[in-house]
């Protein structure tokens, strides 16, 4: 994981905009390189089947032989797999930056996919390392998904960057007997479907729960959540990812004072 | 104090200076945190928490509501008429996802939702509902003093954004709940006869006009009986979703949903509005072409 220092020191290159670039400038941050961050590996072909129960459900028809009665659960093998990718492909982008002197990483993007199959993964982050000239050097590289002026914006407010996050939740629900009465219609209308209910709001309160054990002492804001369902032959899942940058309040009082409601002229 | 709070405490509003940004920002990492700051989650946008704080309010943490419910089998076999079944499902897995958001308010020590993003899912078994948003508080000064005054009885869930919260709050009027009026309508089959005899014209189905303005008719009216049921005076930001249904294209699904507002303030306050020309355009390039 060597990053490549080479080149003329007086050379930049970086992913910036050009409006972004100039916000840069203006905030006496000098764009250094565009650092990248990458990890591809192996999800266990097990993973998937890795689901515990959290909540059983009653049997809803009269048999007596034994069967299913479903339940939803975690499947956190799963989530550790991709949260460990993202969070090695951040350390090795924080590490190029680090290498080349730079105070932290604007503009960060991530991009995850399955490079082969459902059993692969791949985490590549990449922004624009950034100096401070004169400033000291940093105890720790920080990182954000903002640049430009929203970088100027988030710490006029009041905030400082820490790192880019990301946290995900995967509920597994294992249909039965309660599922294919409630779920099918023939209980008749009316009825709250709870292992659906239940895996939806699994999903998400355990990625909002990592997330909010990632921000103990800071904040997580601009997150934004996907949620995104796979349907299979009696077991289906419900993943919730949730992205976002972990900021810092250091000042208490905001400067923003009553909003003054405009009309643009422009088209 | 460190290095970045000496360079944070000159960057007030009107006299930021954006070169002192770079150096606070370098050492940002070693200034101390303020006391019982942090926990947050959020999903607005930057320029929204500024809003918010300018009405008084903060964001507490994502929040959201899920409801699903059972809807009978058979029930959308052709027929005639209003699929009661379905209403009723889609109302009750509504109220159960309203209930599971406040629950969450409730726990987060909020005192609403702002931007709650709707997700609405329809199968022939089943209606299912979630809503995404995130919970508010009114924030407080350095003495421990807010400026944010209403006093909600129960915690507001709105869709609308926090830029138009701080619009609204302005003038003086505040969202109270989120209200929905659903209708699913069977368009009666034409008879054979006129199916046959029209099969070579340009006609109007008329069963299924008629059966979308029954829909609409149903769902509008109940939409405004719920305005009047949570105290509100009107409605803002209307979506309206009308199409066949998929797995059913002989019924009509009409959806129209918003946020029940209401004037709160003595009266109505006017925005001043301040009319602004940006010149930031992109410049119009000159082409050679209409000079011919």
């Amino acid at each position: 994981m060597t990053p490549d220092t080479a080149g003329a020191p007086n050379i930049f290159d970086s992913g910036l905009t050009t409006p972004d670039f100039a916000a840069c400038i203006s905030m006496n941050l000098q764009p250094v390189r565009l650092v990248q961050g990458y990890y591809c590996g192996q999800i266990s072909s097990w993973s998937a089947y890795s689901g515990y129960p959290v909540r059983n459900y009653p049997c809803a028809c009269a048999e007596m032989d034994m069967h299913t009665t479903g339940w939803v659960g975690r499947v956190d093998d799963l989530d550790r797999a991709w949260m460990g990718a993202h969070q090695t492909a951040l350390d090795r982008m924080l590490q190029e930056a680090a290498t080349l002197g730079a105070h932290g990483v604007v503009g960060v993007t991530t991009e995850m996919s399955h490079p082969t199959n459902a059993n692969s993964c791949e985490v590549h982050l990449y922004g624009t390392a950034v100096l401070s000239p004169g400033a000291r050097a940093p105890q720790q590289v920080w990182s954000t998904q903002l640049a430009g002026h929203k970088l100027a914006k988030l710490v006029e407010t009041g905030y400082v960057p820490s790192s880019v996050a990301y946290s995900r939740c995967t509920a597994m629900l294992v249909e039965g007997c309660n599922m294919e009465y409630y779920g099918s219609g023939r209980c008749g209308t009316g009825y709250i479907i709870n292992p659906i209910q239940d895996a939806h709001s699994l999903a998400r309160s355990g990625a909002i729960e990592v997330a909010r054990q990632m921000s103990q002492g800071v904040s997580l804001y601009g997150v934004s959540m996907e949620v995104h369902e796979t349907e299979g032959r009696g077991t289906s899942y419900v993943t919730c990812s949730l992205r976002g940058s972990l900021v810092r309040r250091v000042r208490a009082t905001l400067p923003l004072g009553p909003p003054v409601t405009t009309v643009s002229l422009a088209s | 104090m460190s290095a970045a709070s000496e360079a944070f405490a000159g960057l007030g509003h009107e006299e930021a200076d954006l070169g002192q940004l770079g150096s606070a920002l370098a050492s940002g990492v070693l200034a101390p945190s303020v006391a019982g700051a942090g926990g947050l989650t959020s999903d607005l946008s930057l320029d929204e928490i500024l809003l918010l704080h300018s009405v008084g309010l903060e964001p507490v943490q994502v929040v959201f509501g899920v409801g699903a419910i059972s809807v009978l089998t058979g029930v959308w076999v052709w027929g005639t008429g209003l699929v009661a079944d379905a209403h009723d499902a889609f109302q009750q897995a509504l109220s159960t996802a309203k209930e599971g958001i406040r629950q969450q308010i409730h726990a987060s020590s909020a005192i609403g939702v702002v931007g709650v993003e709707v997700e609405i899912q329809l199968s022939p078994h089943r209606s299912v509902v979630v809503l995404t948003g995130t919970s508010v508080r009114p924030s407080r000064d350095e003495a421990g003093g807010s400026h944010f005054n209403v006093r909600y009885p129960s915690p507001f869930i709105c869709d609308l954004s926090a830029r138009d919260f701080a619009v609204l709050s302005t003038a003086g009027w505040y969202p109270l709940d989120l209200v929905a009026g659903a209708a699913y309508v069977h368009a009666p089959r034409r008879g054979v006869g006129a199916s046959i005899g029209q099969a070579a014209q340009n006609v109007e189905l008329t069963n299924f006009t008629e059966a979308l303005y029954d829909a609409r008719e149903a769902a509008m009216a109940e939409m405004q009986s719920q305005i009047s049921v949570v105290g509100g005076t009107g409605l803002l930001d209307a979506k309206v979703v009308d199409r066949p249904v998929s797995f059913a294209h002989h019924v009509v699904e009409f959806l129209v949903y918003g946020t029940a507002v209401k004037m709160l303030a003595p009266s109505h306050s006017h925005p001043n509005l301040s009319t602004v020309l940006p010149v930031d355009d992109k410049v119009r390039t000159f082409e050679a072409t209409s000079l011919d």
